[in-house]
């Protein structure tokens, strides 16, 4: 028997072949988690069924302004000031400030979209996830710190997400904590109210990809990450864009679930080191890839001697090794770029390319 | 006869009606094609259940331009690939119940002893890297070098891999013919 004989046997044997999964399989797939999420998302966002929840969210808006609006009123007859009772703080490794603006931006967007967010993910009625997104909110507010007595209507918004009886608890708490945990003598950032911060965690992140990110919940009794670590930190480096779960063991004794977004991103420009322009079709040009949009791009190549060889501002022009028509030799060339990322900042790299022929 | 274009449409809004119409429709296809490229069927299964997540919610990129079911067989080549590859970089390899499970899947198809289930063991029995490569070359019609970018190792790899896994089933199926002699 030969060995193409062997290929020709199994490939006609196995052309047609087909096999019986097992019954549960489906009940497996149809329960997925993701999927779950999925087909909730879609539903969401198709176009009838988005303005009946938007219709529906508005009615239960209303009819929560309508019952909340005298205890809210009570609240502040009794001087007791409402504060955020999540409060974040962003921690993101890299300490350049392109970085720092670009995760304030994220979650300046993140929090624009917050409401229609929240109604999304709600259908899962994770409460973790809708605290989370009561607490970008109230991030929002603890940062413009006069606006605090308003934080009610905020909170009312994002109510529909929750049943309402958990929304008015969670929207009572920090005016009825009464006795003192130890929780409370902690140093609280954002505020000077000792029954504002139980619990800390991160807040929503965006990094640049396979960077460093530490997520963290404070005063928590219990840690356990949905990824299987059970620590107060999570040091991560991600390469995509994920939500991290974790439960946790809130101070006065109730489990919830918090999640955690973290965005990433390709920044900086990939400049590839070599290339070969012998015209074979691969990596015949010396050129640089942008993975986010920028502009005033400059990309000037020397030789060695200090003579500009080529000069473009057209990313997508590269080199391809010839200079006044004339094959430049093996060797090293240096380039300088410089641009203009899109949230306004230059930045100017020079560096060493090696022709190979 | 289903409406193709109906269910794309249906798995596309998140229906389930429509994801569980198109499950139906390909279950055991694609099924085949997860048999081939995994050790077991509990292995297959659960390839299979990655595949079909990933085809409902990738779905949405489907343009329609090619065949559907060309298109659900590509996502679940790739999804069995990008399984071989994770175990090959956990540094996963056969453990103890594993070893048993696939004993017993021997057993089985040796007592019924038509050529297809007969080969099937054959394949399921190689190593998995002669496996993937020995699938996507001979049954799938993949080349070489789409091969070694699949697998990420050279050409010249994929073509050793391929040899290798073509001497071993050789050696299989003369065993088995020499000793099927034997028993007459």
């Amino acid at each position: 028997m030969k060995e193409k004989e062997i290929g020709e046997l199994f490939k006609e044997t196995f052309k047609d072949f087909k096999a019986q999964p097992s019954d549960e399989l489906w009940t497996k797939i149809s329960e997925n988690k993701n999927l779950k999420a999925y087909n909730v998302r879609k539903k969401f966002l198709n176009p009838k069924t988005l303005s009946f929840t938007i219709g529906s969210v508005g009615l239960f808006v209303a009819a929560l302004f309508y019952f909340i609006s005298p205890e809210t009123k009570l609240i502040n007859q009794e001087q007791h000031p409402v504060t955020p009772e999540y409060l974040q703080t962003t921690l993101i490794d890299k300490d350049s400030a392109c970085l720092n603006i670009q995760a304030a931006m994220k979650t300046e967007e993140n929090n624009h979209v917050a409401t229609s967010k929240t109604r999304v993910i709600s259908t899962d009625t994770k409460s973790g996830e809708i605290t989370h997104q009561n607490s970008s909110v109230n991030k929002d507010i603890a940062d413009d710190s006069q606006m605090l007595p308003s934080t009610p209507v905020s909170i009312t918004m994002i109510a529909p997400s929750t049943s309402q009886d958990e929304a008015i608890e969670e929207f009572i708490k920090p005016a009825n904590l009464n006795k003192p945990t130890e929780s409370n003598l902690l140093p609280i950032p954002f505020s000077g109210d000792p029954h504002s911060a139980l619990l800390q965690y991160s807040r929503d992140t965006a990094v640049c990809k396979n960077s460093k990110v530490v997520l963290f919940v404070k005063n928590s009794l219990n840690v356990q990450w949905q990824i299987g670590v059970q620590a107060t930190t999570l040091e991560i480096y991600p390469e995509e864009s994920a939500i991290y779960y974790v439960d946790v063991l809130k101070p006065d004794g109730k489990d919830t679930t918090l999640a955690i977004r973290v965005d990433v991103f390709d920044c900086g420009l990939y400049i590839p080191n070599a290339f070969t322009p012998n015209g074979d079709g691969i990596n015949d040009q010396f050129k640089v890839e942008a993975p986010m949009d920028i502009t005033n791009f400059t990309l000037s190549i020397f030789e060695t001697s200090g003579r500009l060889i080529f000069n473009t501002h057209n990313i997508n022009k590269g080199w391809d090794g010839t200079y006044e028509g004339k094959k430049s030799p093996s060797g090293a060339y240096l380039y300088i770029i410089t641009y203009t990322d899109r949230i306004g900042e230059k930045h100017y790299e020079k560096g060493q390319i090696v022709l190979y022929r | 006869m289903i409406n193709e274009k109906e269910i794309i449409e249906g798995c596309k809004a998140g229906k389930e009606k429509y994801q569980k119409m198109l499950y139906q429709h390909f279950s055991s296809t694609l099924m085949g094609i997860c048999m081939r490229y995994a050790k077991n069927t509990m292995e297959a299964e659960d390839i299979l259940h990655d595949s079909f997540i990933k085809i409902f919610v990738k779905i949405s990129s489907f343009r329609g331009e090619g065949a559907l079911e060309a298109w659900v067989r590509q996502v679940t080549v790739n999804t069995a690939i990008n399984a071989y590859r994770k175990k090959v970089a956990t540094g996963y390899d056969l453990d103890i119940d594993e070893l048993e499970e696939s004993i017993k899947d021997v057993k089985v198809s040796t007592t019924d002893k038509t050529t297809l289930n007969l080969l099937l063991t054959f394949i399921n029995e190689l190593p998995d890297g002669y496996r993937a490569a020995f699938n996507l070359y001979e049954i799938d019609g993949y080349s070489h070098k789409e091969i070694a970018e699949m697998l990420g190792c050279t050409p010249v790899t994929v073509r050793t891999q391929l040899h290798k896994a073509k001497l071993a089933l050789k050696k299989k199926i003369e065993t088995h013919l020499k000793n099927d002699l034997e028993v007459l």
